[in-house]
């Protein structure tokens, strides 16, 4: 007979993983450790209450909310295709979708200005026909956000679509329900948990773009400065700032992720 | 609702094998479609829905053609007045039991209002009123089964396809779920098919039955002709009846596969001399003995036993000889001729117990 309050030996971590398991902890705990040790507790409130802090933060969490929506009307179609649609070059497609996830945000952010820069073709066109400039504006940091977020939706949400029930599609289908409907009323409910976490994924991508924004954008208070690049110009005027700003970073994040992971992102 | 009912030519290609079946449905008819896994009968089933499109034939409801290659013609399955069961339920698990009930009438177009009186009105008449608000998942097996076959009938279809109704369901499940089906099959206007391969299933609900084998039909006739008189070794295992083919004597003995002569009964007239026939024989016809019998069976050969198997208050004995057969006897006879696998046997069968009939 086996100890009552021994787990099945299929449920049980081998002991050998503990120690890499533990350092993986420590590695993912400690930097966190050392922003709080470096935190100017004293003069914190003083700190985070100066104008540019609130301007970031506001901007922040407005950018990534909007990057995630825009990924999310964008991402959801573009994972249909490439799980549902067998087209010629889906392979590459597929690739160029996890493109940004590797190559560095910096790489990004230079490709978007060369592409939707004042001195591109389509930037020049954009501005000298609809008055819209891209490049170094809060709808252009949107735009960098959701190029480095969007293939974490996709592959979410691909995924989700493949390793799907279609036998529930072609149900609903003998019951009358057309395309449309079918993945209004059955795919779209069965994939949700999947769209929410890969909406997550992409919303802290988002918050925490840095290369591609100040590239393509700079670092304009209140218009393109987000959190990540106030902390960066702050590490090289007022260490403290930096530090102060990133501990707000980190409660954001976490309160976000907390929140939604325990609730609906069972599929995170 | 009047038609015409089914009319359906269906052939299409399976890569192993072809499904090439002819099959006719009448308004109110239930056909049984019987025969082993593998045989084509979800094929088919699947073709008539629509969800697998015709590689040659027709199919015709009610004098509306919905699938014809031949003349470019194709109704998608959501545009057919069908309902269909499918064996592995797929009732939506998003859903409660009366909204899964009234999807199909709200894809077709019913308002909530109604759709949702509907829906519960036919959880009502499959005696789930009181589970309207349960999810899917929590349903038992016989619930579930009763919740998809209300969503087949609730949206009205001209057609019911139901493939393997009761295969998911333990046996005391099983007779009270096929009570709510017989009633509701009898109660249906339109044309139904019932896949199956189980003989109760087939035998209880189904008016006639068709027996489909590689593909291709093998036999057709009302239940009592095809569980009587089988004409593939697939139904008659599944009846309980030894086959055997063999070939009519003028004299009205049978000589079987293999050379071994069977005397017969007077049979109904319908073999002739050197035709191609089947022997059926029932295991509780069949009487085994240690030592050769003396007295009236004309049929007696020696065997081997090969298997015992306890069912009920029989024991079934396979046994393989010049004809293998298998025979039903009391466990009492069991212990006295105390028989297990290996045992030499003798084999008596009384001419007027077997069933003659043209391949």
């Amino acid at each position: 007979m086996r100890r009552r309050d021994q787990a099945p030996a299929a449920g049980r971590v081998p002991l050998a993983l503990l120690p890499a398991a533990l350092v993986a902890i420590a590695f993912l705990v400690l930097p966190l450790l050392g922003l709080l040790q470096r935190a100017p507790w004293s003069d914190l409130d003083e700190v985070l209450r100066a104008p540019a802090v609130g301007d970031a933060l506001r901007l922040s969490l407005v950018t990534s909310t909007l990057s995630t929506l825009l990924c999310l009307a964008l991402g959801v179609p573009l994972a249909w295709l490439l799980a549902r649609s067998p087209f010629p070059g889906r392979a590459l497609v597929r690739a160029l979708v996890t493109l940004p996830m590797v190559l560095p945000p910096v790489v990004g952010g230079a490709a978007l200005l060369y592409s939707l820069g004042r001195r591109s073709p389509v930037g020049s066109w954009l501005e000298d026909a609809l008055d819209v400039r891209l490049a170094f504006s809060t709808p252009g940091v949107v735009l960098a956000q959701s190029f480095v977020a969007l293939p974490f939706l996709v592959i979410t949400v691909q995924g989700a679509l493949e390793a799907g029930d279609r036998g529930l599609e072609e149900a609903a289908t003998t019951l009358g329900a057309g395309r449309w409907t079918v993945l209004r009323r059955v795919t779209l409910p069965r994939i949700a948990p999947s769209v929410l976490a890969g909406a997550v994924l992409a919303w802290a991508r988002a918050l925490g773009e840095f290369g591609a924004t100040i590239t393509f954008n700079g670092s304009l208070q209140g218009r393109t400065q987000t959190m990540p690049l106030a902390v960066y110009q702050a590490l090289n005027r007022d260490p403290g700032a930096a530090v102060a700003l990133s501990l707000v970073l980190v409660a954001v994040s976490l309160v976000v992720l907390v929140a939604l992971r325990g609730r609906w992102t069972s599929a995170l | 609702m009047s038609g015409s009912g089914l009319r359906a030519e269906v052939g299409v290609a399976l890569g192993a094998l072809d499904l090439d079946v002819a099959l006719a449905v009448a308004p109110g008819e239930v056909v049984g479609l019987l025969g082993p896994n593998g045989a084509g009968k979800t094929t088919l089933l699947r073709a008539l829905a629509g969800l697998r499109p015709l590689g040659a034939g027709r199919v015709v409801l009610d004098d509306v053609v919905l699938d014809a290659p031949g003349e470019r013609r194709f109704v998608p399955p959501e545009r057919r007045p069908i309902g269909m069961v499918f064996q592995d339920l797929r009732l939506f698990p998003h859903l409660t039991a009366r909204d899964d009930v009234a999807f199909g009438l709200r894809a077709r177009g019913v308002a909530r209002g109604p759709a949702h009186a509907t829906a519960l009105d036919w959880l009502d008449r499959v005696g789930l009123a009181d589970h309207a608000g349960t999810r899917t998942p929590s349903l038992s097996g016989g619930q579930a089964q009763r919740v998809a076959l209300a969503r087949a009938l609730a949206p009205d279809p001209a057609l019911l396809l139901l493939d393997e109704p009761l295969s998911a369901l333990d046996a005391a499940t099983r007779a009270d779920v096929r009570r709510v089906l017989r009633a509701h099959l009898t109660a249906f206007a339109g044309p139904a098919v019932v896949v199956t391969h189980d003989a109760v299933d087939a035998l209880t609900l189904a008016d006639r039955l068709v027996v489909v084998d590689e593909g291709r039909v093998v036999q057709e006739g009302p239940p009592g002709e095809v569980a009587r008189r089988p004409l593939s070794p697939w139904v008659a295992d599944l009846v309980g009846l030894a086959l055997v083919p063999g070939t009519a004597h003028p004299d009205g003995a049978v000589t079987a596969e293999g050379g071994h002569v069977l005397a017969v009964g007077p049979g109904d007239g319908t073999v002739a001399p050197g035709q191609a026939v089947h022997v059926a024989i029932r295991p509780s016809a069949v009487a085994l003995f240690r030592s050769r019998p003396d007295g009236s069976p004309r049929n007696v050969w020696p065997a081997v036993v090969t298997g015992v198997e306890a069912a009920a208050d029989r024991v079934r004995v396979q046994t393989a000889g010049p004809v293998a057969v298998a025979a039903d006897i009391t466990h009492a006879a069991l212990a006295d001729l105390a028989l297990v696998p290996g045992d030499p046997v003798w084999v008596s069968v009384k001419a007027t117990e077997l069933d003659v009939y043209p391949r």
